[in-house]
């Protein structure tokens, strides 16, 4: 059996596994994807962290409008409904809630947990730029979020156990950089971009020793890979949300012949590309990484690293065009794609590519003739 | 031609007279030196407002006057800066203060929330700019802020200028502040950013975040000395004085409106006319005098109109909350009172109890930011929720129209959960309504008339079991 | 005392004719382009089956969303008022009111008197209404009548989500491309809707008894997954169409003016 293989059998049975475990005693923190909870700290308090970050199916967001008005992005909206229609087991464990409210559709969430559910939510403000007084809020409110951590499960959080915690989290955050650096510019990936993000959704719930386990067995096995090239267009993906069951785009992306190479996401996928430092106050090292470190989401203000960001992988990776995919009403993609799209062709000459979902599954013959055309485009380029 | 209009709007022939060349030039500039448009406007303009009271055509006045001198600060000065809403009263009435002791050089004001009221509620022009904002990154279809794709279509049409700087505020919504970045970019104007977190604990309201409203605070030092630095014009700490005692008599004049209307029965005067009093309330202008003199007219006429029993819905009718005024189109409001709906107080004019607490802050800067979270609104749902549970409560509402805004994702949060806690808590029937703020096409008229009508004959017929029983 | 209700809706346009408290008659007719001549028509066909003319009334009531335009009516009462009290009338436990008409769908919760507690009401979208149904019938070669029946023969509906008449055109068209069974896709659009409309009244609540009533309760499919998705009983009456226009005659018996 092969390390995917291992993950997959792992993950069938991991919803039972962590019902048994918030039987036996243990909390569980649920919190939306985003990247600005360093899960280290949660693993310190005793707890399990959870991350809530199922999307892409259209059932929970017709129901969540009984509960909810439609104008919040999709995937802040649907959350509601996998909780109520009750299917997900995720969302029926969490004893607490945390979130890190970036913006008013994350602040959505915490409102709906609070108000429909018996599971209240914590919350702490995630500023939206990075000067000094910015960085010493988040500082702050990781402070907090300690506090309320050692409040809520009774346990000390002791620096030792922090950077021990630290330690571990920085291996794991290692062998995705290792895995996700074997994916070479302009070449065929040894592992696809989809796989690359269900380890990291895997993470999300995943036994986190047992994962460990499997990525490192994954990254030798890659390393071994002969990978062909096929010579299909090279994409990078940028996203507002890659959650965990929306895989439309990345079918049909295979479907018409092209591959994603490389990807970035505002929410989905766990931060891998810095480790947080052992040195000093671990606060203070997790505030550098969790959020000096980031790649800014588009609602931060100035956005200018973003989109210089996206510009550099595109030219570093020697990509063929960009898609960019965002989720409908998540206002701050709609806007920056605008300005984006026109500074990104100009400086790349390369192809560009948006795409909004609602999670609708009328979506997809729409999609698939945009996802055509644009591999098209690319290849029409290419010779 | 608009000597009529304008008159309409509080001016005298000798101030028409002495402003004509300015008064001409903005109205090129918007599109209305016609005598069609200005046909139009007349009739828009009495649509919305009752003209022939004194107040309103005192308060339409500040809003002209403002209007003109938006457009052309480009014109006549050498700096603008624009601030935009949702943005505090009382720094930009400390920057305009002090922008005028500096000699005039700098001009400072909030022209889009003034194009807003005058475009839409008087000249009816707002559709062009939408629509050129819609081009601009802001599709339609896709529920950005009408606000602020005016904004971005006034500029891109030339009917407002490009400011130097820009002091935009991220602290409530993303929308604000995420537009005005984009059209830095694009115009290649700096903006400084009110920044906030938004994260109030569930319930803790009217418990206020110290950590928040320092974090806010700073970021308002933080653009004033941006000011500062651009345009060399520093804001004392009189002049922020100064703004906090025009917001003051503000919050003074418009309680005791909200309190006369709320407690008169027949209604005095429609709600509709509050707009103005309300959109100044929000809005710093040049002219605050003439404001507090607009807003203390009201106050006299609400009083005078009560004393003689006037009434614009039949006395005794059925008491209802609606949730959202329409800023540019006075239509939905005009509607509940024509179902024959009495509206005691609408949107956010009241000021509940835990509103009215004294500050704690002793740092003006700190308490500005204070009172923009003092407002349970722009918090979180559940202060959103505690508010129109003590409104419908201390007004004795039999009903509530939780209308909502099509445009504005902060407000998308909380209206079912209203819905449901008016009806469970209070045990009165609420209607949810999607409307919109500025953008009269994202709501069809007639589509409400049916959801109102049918809404107005349940309460009416609540209002008559309760009476029979 | 002798009176007329009418209800004219998108679709159809309804007369019930009531005399002391008793419906004697009732027409329905297609509503057509001309909305005043159809009301005026399918009153005078309903009080013709009675033996009667316009002279013999003694007051009536017009309802639907075309309830203005009707001139010889003494008033207008909105179509939710008028539901309820018609569907009060002939089922009188009825505690939830689930009505599905040609561009509108309503969730009504009557009291125990008939008269109306809360409601809900489909915003400007025609999804989940019978014109949506009445689109996808066209694009798939089927009559409205077909749609129904056909539904229940399927074993596995297909996922149709779309909360948009003209998207899920497209994507009826996608399914069909995709080689699903043309049951399988009725069944998907009749579930949609089915759920759509019980989502939509939420916050209305579902109580025992549901009526369900409009001109698409007639459709067996809608019922069947409404009963589905809400697992409850869902009972359709004999004139499920004609409860507005039924309501509206009752209520000028008791408040013509």
């Amino acid at each position: 059996m092969d390390a995917m293989e291992r993950l997959a059998e792992h993950l069938s049975k991991r919803r039972p596994e962590l019902r048994q475990i918030k039987k036996d005693g243990q909390k569980i923190i649920g919190y939306p994807p985003g990247g600005y909870l360093p899960e280290e700290m949660i693993y310190a308090s005793g707890a399990l962290p959870l991350c809530l970050a199922r999307g892409g199916d259209p059932e929970p967001v017709a129901e969540s409008l009984a509960y909810i008005p439609r104008f919040i992005d999709t995937f802040c909206r649907c959350q509601i409904g996998y909780r109520v229609m009750g299917e997900e087991v995720l969302y029926q464990l969490p004893d607490l809630i945390v979130v890190p409210v970036t913006d008013i559709n994350m602040r959505g969430i915490a409102d709906v947990w609070d108000y429909y559910t018996d599971v209240k939510t914590f919350r702490y403000g995630v500023p939206h730029n990075k000067r000094q007084d910015a960085l010493d809020y988040y500082i702050g409110s990781l402070r907090l979020l300690k506090e309320k951590l050692e409040s809520f499960t009774g346990i000390t959080i002791t620096e030792d156990k922090l950077k021990e915690e630290i330690k571990t989290q920085n291996r794991m955050r290692e062998l995705f950089r290792n895995i996700s650096q074997l994916r070479q510019p302009g070449k065929t990936p040894a592992i696809s971009t989809q796989d690359f993000l269900k380890l990291h959704h895997a993470s999300f719930y995943a036994d986190r020793a047992t994962l460990r386990e499997i990525l490192e067995t994954l990254y030798e096995e890659l390393k071994q890979k002969q990978v062909e090239e096929t010579g299909k267009p090279k994409v990078l993906l940028t996203a507002s949300t890659l959650a965990m069951g929306d895989y439309k785009i990345f079918n049909i992306m295979n479907e018409v012949g092209g591959e994603f190479i490389f990807e970035e996401a505002a929410e989905g996928m766990m931060p891998y590309e810095h480790e947080v430092s052992l040195d000093g106050d671990p606060i203070l090292a997790m505030a550098d990484t969790f959020f000096m470190k980031r790649v800014v989401p588009a609602w931060f203000r100035p956005t200018r690293e973003r989109v210089d960001y996206l510009i550099n992988k595109a030219k570093e990776l020697k990509v063929d065009g960009l898609m960019w995919y965002q989720l409908l009403y998540r206002d701050g993609y709609d806007i920056q794609s605008y300005s984006f799209k026109k500074e990104f062709e100009e400086v790349t000459g390369l192809p560009f590519l948006k795409l909004e979902s609602d999670y609708d599954t009328s979506e997809r013959g729409q999609f698939k003739t945009r996802v055509e055309t644009f591999v098209e485009i690319m290849k029409q380029r290419g010779n | 031609m608009y000597s009529n209009l304008f008159k309409m709007c509080g001016y005298t022939d000798e101030e028409i007279e002495e402003q004509r060349p300015r008064i001409e030039k903005a109205l090129e500039r918007m599109g209305v030196f016609n005598e069609a448009a200005i046909e139009h406007a007349e009739k828009t303009v009495q649509a919305n407002y009752d003209v022939e009271m004194v107040s309103v055509q005192k308060l339409l006045w500040v809003f002209m006057h403002s209007c003109i001198d938006g457009v052309l600060a480009r014109d006549e000065h050498d700096y603008v800066i624009n601030c935009n809403w949702p943005f505090p009263v009382q720094m930009t009435l400390a920057m305009i203060a002090a922008a005028r002791e500096a000699g005039g050089k700098t001009w400072v004001g909030m022209p889009v929330q003034v194009l807003w009221m005058v475009g839409g509620t008087v000249f009816d022009i707002l559709t062009p700019m939408l629509e050129r904002g819609e081009l601009i990154g802001q599709p339609v279809g896709k529920a950005h802020c009408s606000q602020y794709q005016i904004y971005t279509g006034a500029i891109d049409l030339g009917i407002l200028p490009k400011p130097d700087l820009g002091i935009g505020s991220g602290w409530f919504c993303d929308q604000a502040a995420e537009t005005e970045e984009m059209m830095s970019e694009l115009y290649n104007f700096e903006i400084a950013y009110l920044d906030g977190v938004n994260d109030w604990a569930w319930n803790a309201w009217p418990n206020l975040d110290e950590r928040a409203v320092k974090y806010s605070a700073n970021t308002i030092k933080l653009a004033l000395k941006r000011v500062k630095e651009i345009t060399g014009i520093e804001t004392t700490e009189d002049q922020l004085k100064a703004g906090f005692k025009y917001v003051a008599k503000w919050l003074y004049g418009m309680q005791n409106i909200t309190r006369m209307i709320g407690a008169a029965d027949p209604q005095p005067i429609s709600q509709a006319n509050v707009n103005l009093p309300y959109g100044l309330w929000a809005i710093a202008t040049d002219y605050p005098d003439q404001a507090v003199d607009g807003l203390a007219t009201m106050v006299r006429e609400v009083k005078r109109k009560i004393d003689e029993g006037e009434g614009v819905v039949p006395k005794g009718a059925p008491r209802v909350y609606l949730a959202l005024r329409t800023n540019v189109d006075t239509t939905p409001i005009r509607m509940v009172e024509e179902l024959g709906l009495c509206l005691p107080t609408v949107f956010v004019d009241w000021l509940c109890p835990q509103e009215l607490t004294k500050s704690t802050y002793t740092d003006m800067v700190d308490k500005i930011a204070e009172g923009l979270y003092r407002r349970p609104q722009l918090c979180d749902a559940s202060a959103a929720l505690m508010y129109w549970k003590t409104l419908c409560k201390d007004f004795n509402m039999d009903a509530a129209i939780i209308s909502y805004a099509y445009n504005c994702r902060p407000w998308a949060v909380d209206p079912i959960m209203a819905k449901l806690d008016l009806q469970k808590e209070l045990g009165i029937p609420a209607i949810v309504l999607e409307t919109d703020g500025y953008d009269t096409r994202n709501y069809s008229a007639e589509q409400l008339r049916t959801r109102l009508e049918s809404f107005a004959e349940v309460v009416k017929m609540n209002k008559e079991m309760k009476a029979a029983a | 005392m002798l009176t007329a209700g009418v209800d004219v809706g998108a679709a159809t346009a309804k007369t019930a004719i009531v005399r002391d408290g008793e419906m004697i008659a009732h027409k329905v007719i297609p509503t057509g382009s001309k909305v005043q001549e159809s009301a005026l028509k399918v009153t005078e066909d309903a009080l013709a089956i009675a033996g009667l003319t316009m002279s013999d009334l003694d007051a009536i009531i017009s309802t639907g969303y075309a309830r203005h335009v009707v001139s010889f009516s003494n008033r207008g009462v909105s179509e939710i008022i008028c539901h309820a009290k018609g569907v009060h009338h002939l089922i009188p436990d009825a505690r939830t009111i689930i009505d599905i008409g040609g561009q509108d769908s309503k969730v009504i919760g009557p009291r125990e008197d008939g008269t109306v507690a809360d409601f809900v009401m489909n915003d400007k979208c025609a999804a989940g209404t019978g014109r949506f149904l009445e689109v996808m019938a066209n694009v798939l070669e089927l009559t409205i009548d077909e749609m129904g029946p056909e539904a229940l023969l399927s074993h596995a509906p297909a996922t149709v989500t779309s909360t948009c008449t003209i998207f899920a055109e497209s994507e009826m068209i996608s399914l069909r491309a995709e080689n699903v069974n043309r049951e399988d896709i009725v069944a998907g659009i009749h579930r949609a809707v089915a759920r759509r409309v019980i989502i939509m009244g939420k916050t209305v609540g579902y109580k025992d008894k549901i009526v369900f009533t409009g001109g698409v309760a007639k459709n067996i499919g809608i019922k069947y997954f409404l009963e589905k998705e809400l697992g409850m009983e869902v009972v359709v009456g004999d004139e499920p169409q004609i409860m507005g226009a039924l309501g509206a005659a009752l209520i000028a018996q008791i408040a013509p003016k």
